[in-house]
Order: structure tokens, then C-alpha cells, then sequence
């Protein structure tokens, strides 16, 4: 009873001090929306309109109209032709065109002498340079079936049947929304309660609660409780913005994905008392913050990088970041309704986490709570 | 000039004794440089569900292909489609190639049967990536389209991502300490003492820029060698001029961390505006994204952006080895934002009533 009525007066003077705070208090209820509005439709990662040249050598209706496909396709647009393949370095070295297609004598032409057509891609920025690959190889590839099947009546052409599962029209906004909603919770749920309890510390109020019957475990538990309702709040505000906006329902069972923000923002919580517990100021909280849990967690996850593409031994060290943990989680349970078994591993391993790095936190606030 | 100097000794000596910070200014920028390249990679790696409906020599002959194949680290027979989709949904399998019955004799009918694909496409870049190797492969060998790309002859991502975490600790390093040291400062009273004190405003502000500014430059050089030893990281312009560009890229950080200095009460207020500021900088500034791929006004917002233009300034030097002189309107646009910044952190000072 004495326990419950201390976590509750703990929490209610927290709630008080950050209500009073008018500016932080509006900057931590509309942060998590605009973020989520504002990013969810500027992180785009489909191609668009990307500029291209050609070098034409063979001049048929056929190969223009090969260009006027790749052109009408709302990835590309065609600027003209280059005289001659000399040009092709210059023409790419202002970034102002990212491609080449060079159609050779003979394009088209059915028998063994029959040209292929080359690309050339600016590759500076590699991974814009394969998205530009794959769309201008399914063009011509696509294009070419259907020159062929114009010659051959018959059905000889041997295409695949493909299909997209989970994400049938291939909506690129699947992309960058877990990433977010990762982003969103790291941030604030890991610097919200670190900071509040840093600046106790700093100004001197730590000592007096330590005057108090209150003991460490109830203090931390007290002054969370009002940041776990403004998560709660931005949870529902995720949620409700990426159904209305971008059609991104929920497949899987909802209290599942409850559960799992609810893993990840104790987690994130858990590493920003980790972090104040070793450093003194709010400067160096903030930049612990950044530095140790947003920027690994970014790079990690598979929000900027498939985790499938780094490197083959760093995978495995990536997979235990919780990051990683709640975007594979996340896009199990929001787009493929996957269940709670399929789930354990990324769940249990923000829940190991989130305990290990508390105990850590708990027993540096021992040592330095009181410490300024 | 006197004055100036102490004000340098000051925050020099303020710094040096905070040895936390210390540690995350030299040290952390090092820990993760050490680390987060290697998730820079450009690899594939596939993990394959095969539900043969055949079983003929043929469509052992296509699962094998995978098998040897260096991308498909895993390739997993399945007997029903449905057992297949069920591993996709748990996330085990990324892609399931159905090889349909009478897959052999059709073939040896000139007269192939189309194969069922399905990937998992919650991620679609990936997802196309690996039907498009996935296909090239099936269809064995006969690669028509030959494709060349310049610029990046080791096709390689990490040190086009590498420029993009250089400039983004250096920005939240920057960002942060200015405006949270002028906040401790002013919540503690210290400028309240200052302002008895012959020292001006001007000295203050600008003891703070150089200190922090130099700070940063020592980050990035040594970010830089570090870099460059681990990974042969190379600069294709002059090294000189890279750093000049992150020696000038301070100037609209800290005059950012002024801003939110001046705007805010408490560190707390300054806490929650940096972290605003600085995703709402970093997730526009087309270090993880392309400029192309954007909307309209999101393309538009990189005119306010210094670290867009930090990141297209170090790219063109380090990656394409441009000149300096060709990045004047780069500069112009940094300096600009800058001094924009300081201003309106200066006029929002001069008003506020009763504050230095």
C-alpha cells in the first residue's frame, strides 16, 4: 500500500512539473505527428523521373519506340540524344542525368546479329543506381518479350509469374514507416525519463528525495509513469496516422502490436537510464543518446540498410539491436499478421535487453545518484 | 581582444575538465566509425524456399543452381506452397520459387512452363533486387542487357555512407553543444554574473563559435584519419578543402544551437527543440534518401538545409574530386543559412526584455 502511495505522489508531482512546462509539453504531443506526417510522404525511395540520354545508333521506329516506353513510364524521362558514345562520361558527370541507354546496329533485327542495347548508369550513389538498373532492365527485357511474341504467334515467350506477397503493388511507403516509428520512440522515450531524472540530479533534488522513504526502483518507477502515458498517447497517434494516411493497417492481432511498441519503449527507456546513469550533464545525455542509441540503431536496423546486405558477419551482431528487433517485428506483425510465436525472438530479446540494461542502470544510480 | 581570450580560456578549460564530454567527442565518433561501415556493404543474401511440384532431373537441376549460386545462403524444399508462405510469414524465407508439374516434360517440348515467384515484398527495393537476381539466374546465363556504371568501379556504398555519418555526428555534436552549453549557462545564472562583468555579448558568442568550431574541426580530422587507416577511406580532391568545408558547415550549426539557445528557458525546452530540429535536418538532407524520390516541397525545404548542402559539397569533393572554386554556390547558400540563423538569434536576444 505505502509502495503504491509513493510511486503515486512521485508521479504526480512528475506529472505537475512537466504539465507546467508549457513549450516542452507541446513539442512532446505534436513532435511524434509531424514527424510522421511530414516524413512519411517526403521518404520516398521509388524513382522518379529520372533524367536519361540515349545514343542511337540504329534510328529505327523501333528503337524509338523502345525510348518512348522507357518514357511514358513515370520513373524515367528521356532529354534527347547524345551524338556520339564519347559523350556518355560528360553527359553523366554533371548528375544532372543519371543514365545512358546505347542502342547499337541491328537492334531488333531477329538472328544471331541481332544488338542488345547497354546502359550506363552514374553510380555514385550505388543504391539509386540498382533501383535505376532493375526499372530500366524490366522495361527493355518487357518490351523485347513482346517484340519477339509480335514475330513468333505462338506463346513462346517464357516469362515467370511473379507475385508480390504481403505488399502486392509494391507501395514504397512499407519502406520508411517502421523506420520511423522507431525513430520516434527511440528518441523521446529514451531522452524523456534520462532527462528528467539527469536534471534532478544535476540541480540537486536527487539528495532530498533521497531524504525520503522513497527508494531508488520507486523513484524511477514513479517518474515513468507520466512518460508512459505520453507514449501511450503517441502510439495511438502512430497508429491512427499511418491507417488514415497511408493505409498501413494493422494485419496482425492489435494487442500484439501494442505489446510490442509498449517492449520497445521500455527498452529504449531502459538504454536512456543506462546512459544517465554514467553521464553527469543534459549535454552529455544528449549526445550519449544520439551517439550510442539513435545512430547504431539507424544504421543497424535495416531502416537505411537491408540488414540482408551488410556484410555476412556483422548480420548476426545487427539482429540483436533493438532496432532491429522491432522493425523485423513490426513489419511480421503490420504486414504479414504474423502471431505472437512467429514473434518470440525479436520480443524476447527487447525484453532481455530492456532488463539487463536496467539492472546496469540501477546499479550506477546507486554509486552516483546523489553524486553532482 | 583581452577579453576575447579569456572567454577562449574559459570554455577551453570548461571543456577539459568535463571528461565525460571528452570521452564522447573523441572516442564515441571513433567506436562507431568502427562499427557501422561494415553495415555499409552492398552483399545479397537470399534465403530461398523451392516447392517442387515436378520432382524431375530438371527442376533439381534449376534448385541446385540456386544452391551453388553465392547469393542464396539458404535454400529450403518445401512440399506445399502454403508450408512455404507460412515460413515467409515468420520471416525465415524471402522468396519461393514454385516449380509447377510436367515442369520436364514441357521443357523438353520446347514448350516451358512458366515457374511461380513470389517474394516477400514488405521492403520493396529488396524485394526487387532479389527477383532480379533471382530471374537473371533462372533464365541461365543468357545476360542480354550489358550494364556499366561509372563513377564507383567497385560498385562499393560504404564510402558514399560514410560521408553521410561523418556529417551527421558532426552536426549533432555541434548543434548540441552550443545550444546546451549557452542554456546551463543562462540557467544557472552565470550569464547574470557576466552581465556585471565589462565582458559584451559579441565576446561571449563569439568565444563560444571559435572554441566549438575548432572542437569540431579536431572531431572530423580525426574521424577522417581514422577512416582512412581502417578502411583506405581516400579523399579524391584536396584534403584541405574538405576540412575547410567542415570548418565553414559549423558556422550555420552553431548559429542553429543559438537559436535554440535564445528560444528556450530551460534545458529541457533546448533538449526537445535540437531533437526536433535535427531529425526534421537529417531525414531531409538526402543522407538517406534521393533528392529525385522526393515531393515537390520536400525537394524545396534543401534551400534551408545546411546539411544538405554539407552533404552535396562532400560528396563532390571527396567522391568526384571537384575543385573548390566550383562549389561557390554550396558555400554561399552555408554561409547564408548561417548568418540568417545568428541574425534572428540575435534580434529574438536584443528583445527579449531584462536578458543580456
Amino acid at each position: 500500500m505505502r509502495l503504491i502511495q509513493n510511486i503515486a505522489t512521485l508521479a504526480r508531482k512528475e506529472a505537475l512539473s512537466i504539465s507546467r512546462d508549457g513549450l516542452s509539453l507541446l513539442i512532446l504531443l505534436v513532435m511524434p505527428a509531424i514527424i510522421m506526417v511530414m516524413f512519411g510522404y517526403a521518404l520516398r525511395f521509388e524513382l522518379n523521373e529520372i533524367r536519361f540520354v540515349a545514343v542511337d545508333s540504329e534510328q529505327s521506329s523501333l528503337s524509338r519506340e523502345l525510348l518512348s516506353r522507357i518514357d511514358i513510364s513515370s520513373n524515367f524521362r528521356f532529354e534527347g540524344y547524345l551524338s556520339h558514345s564519347d559523350e556518355i562520361q560528360t553527359a553523366l558527370s554533371t548528375g544532372k542525368k543519371r543514365m545512358v541507354i546505347g542502342i547499337p546496329e541491328g537492334f531488333g533485327h531477329a538472328g544471331p546479329d541481332s544488338g542488345m542495347p547497354e546502359l550506363f548508369v552514374d553510380a555514385e550513389d550505388p543504391v539509386l543506381a540498382a533501383a535505376i538498373e532493375y526499372a530500366a532492365v524490366h522495361i527493355i527485357t518487357g518490351f523485347l518479350e513482346e517484340v519477339q511474341a509480335r514475330h513468333l504467334p505462338a506463346d513462346a515467350t517464357n516469362s515467370h509469374v511473379v507475385a508480390f506477397l504481403y505488399n502486392h503493388e509494391l507501395k514504397s511507403v512499407t519502406v520508411p514507416i517502421p523506420g520511423l516509428v522507431m525513430i520516434i520512440l527511440i528518441l523521446i522515450s529514451s531522452i524523456m525519463l534520462s532527462l528528467s531524472i539527469n536534471r534532478e540530479r544535476e540541480q540537486g533534488n536527487s539528495r532530498l528525495l533521497m531524504l525520503t522513504p522513497v527508494s531508488m526502483n520507486q523513484i524511477i518507477a514513479g517518474k515513468s509513469i507520466p512518460y508512459l502515458c505520453l507514449s501511450l498517447l503517441h502510439i495511438a497517434t502512430i497508429w491512427w496516422l499511418s491507417s488514415s494516411l497511408f493505409g498501413l493497417d494493422v494485419a496482425g492481432s492489435k494487442p500484439l502490436f501494442f505489446l510490442l511498441c509498449m517492449a520497445f519503449i521500455f527498452n529504449s527507456m531502459a538504454y536512456g537510464l543506462l546512459i544517465a546513469a554514467w553521464v553527469r550533464t543534459e549535454q552529455a545525455l544528449l549526445i550519449g543518446c544520439w551517439i550510442f542509441i539513435f545512430i547504431p540503431n539507424v544504421f543497424f536496423s535495416g531502416f537505411v540498410f537491408p540488414t540482408s546486405t551488410m556484410a555476412a558477419f556483422i548480420e548476426p551482431v545487427a539482429r540483436l539491436f533493438p532496432g532491429t528487433s522491432f522493425i523485423d517485428a513490426y513489419r511480421g506483425i503490420v504486414f504479414r499478421a504474423s502471431g505472437l510465436t512467429d514473434n518470440i525472438f525479436p520480443l524476447g530479446n527487447l525484453l532481455i535487453q530492456t532488463v539487463i540494461a536496467y539492472g546496469i542502470a540501477w546499479l550506477g544510480f546507486q554509486r552516483n545518484y546523489t553524486s553532482q | 581582444m583581452k577579453m576575447l581570450f579569456a572567454i577562449l580560456v574559459k570554455e577551453l578549460l570548461q571543456m577539459s575538465r568535463h571528461r565525460m564530454l571528452l570521452f564522447l567527442l573523441f572516442v564515441c565518433p571513433l567506436i562507431l566509425l568502427g562499427v557501422i561501415p561494415y553495415s555499409m556493404e552492398n552483399d545479397t543474401r537470399i534465403r530461398t524456399g523451392v516447392v517442387d511440384h515436378d520432382a524431375s532431373v530438371a527442376s533439381r537441376h534449376l534448385a541446385a543452381m540456386m544452391v551453388h549460386a553465392q547469393e542464396y545462403i539458404s535454400v529450403t524444399n518445401f512440399s506445399t506452397l502454403e508450408q512455404a508462405e507460412a515460413s515467409v510469414r515468420k520471416g525465415d524465407t524471402d522468396l519461393i520459387v514454385m516449380i509447377p508439374q510436367y515442369y520436364e516434360r514441357q521443357l523438353q517440348l520446347q514448350d516451358p512452363l512458366p515457374l511461380h515467384i513470389s517474394v516477400e515484398a514488405t521492403h520493396p527495393q529488396r524485394a526487387q533486387n532479389e527477383l532480379y537476381r533471382t530471374i537473371g539466374l533462372l533464365q541461365g546465363g543468357n545476360e542480354h542487357i550489358r550494364v556499366h556504371r561509372l563513377f564507383n568501379a567497385g560498385n562499393s556504398q560504404q564510402p558514399y555512407y560514410l560521408i553521410s555519418l561523418l556529417t551527421l555526428v558532426h552536426a549533432i555534436i555541434a548543434v548540441s553543444l552550443m545550444a546546451l552549453s549557452i542554456v546551463e549557462e543562462k540557467e544557472r545564472g552565470v550569464l547574470e554574473q557576466f552581465n556585471a562583468t565589462s565582458l559584451n555579448r559579441f565576446t561571449y558568442i563569439a568565444g563560444k563559435y571559435i572554441v566549438l568550431s575548432l572542437a569540431c574541426l579536431a572531431v572530423s580530422a580525426l574521424s577522417l584519419l581514422f577512416c582512412h587507416l581502417v578502411y583506405g577511406f581516400v579523399i579524391a580532391g584536396a584534403v584541405w578543402h574538405y576540412l575547410l568545408l567542415t570548418l565553414l558547415f559549423s558556422f550555420p550549426l552553431l548559429s542553429l544551437g543559438y537559436v535554440i539557445a535564445v528560444l528556450s528557458n530551460n534545458q529541457i525546452q533546448g533538449v526537445y527543440m535540437i531533437i526536433f530540429a535535427m531529425l526534421t535536418m537529417i531525414l531531409m538532407s538526402t543522407m538517406f534518401t534521393h533528392l529525385s524520390s522526393m515531393p515537390w516541397w520536400a525537394q524545396q525545404m534543401r534551400f534551408i538545409n545546411p546539411v544538405y548542402f554539407m552533404l552535396d559539397a562532400s560528396r563532390m569533393v571527396i567522391l568526384k574530386g571537384v575543385e573548390m572554386k566550383q562549389l561557390g554556390w554550396q558555400i554561399m547558400m552555408m554561409t547564408a543559412t548561417g548568418a540568417l540563423l545568428a541574425g534572428t538569434a540575435a534580434v529574438i536576444m536584443n528583445r527579449s526584455p531584462g536578458r543580456w
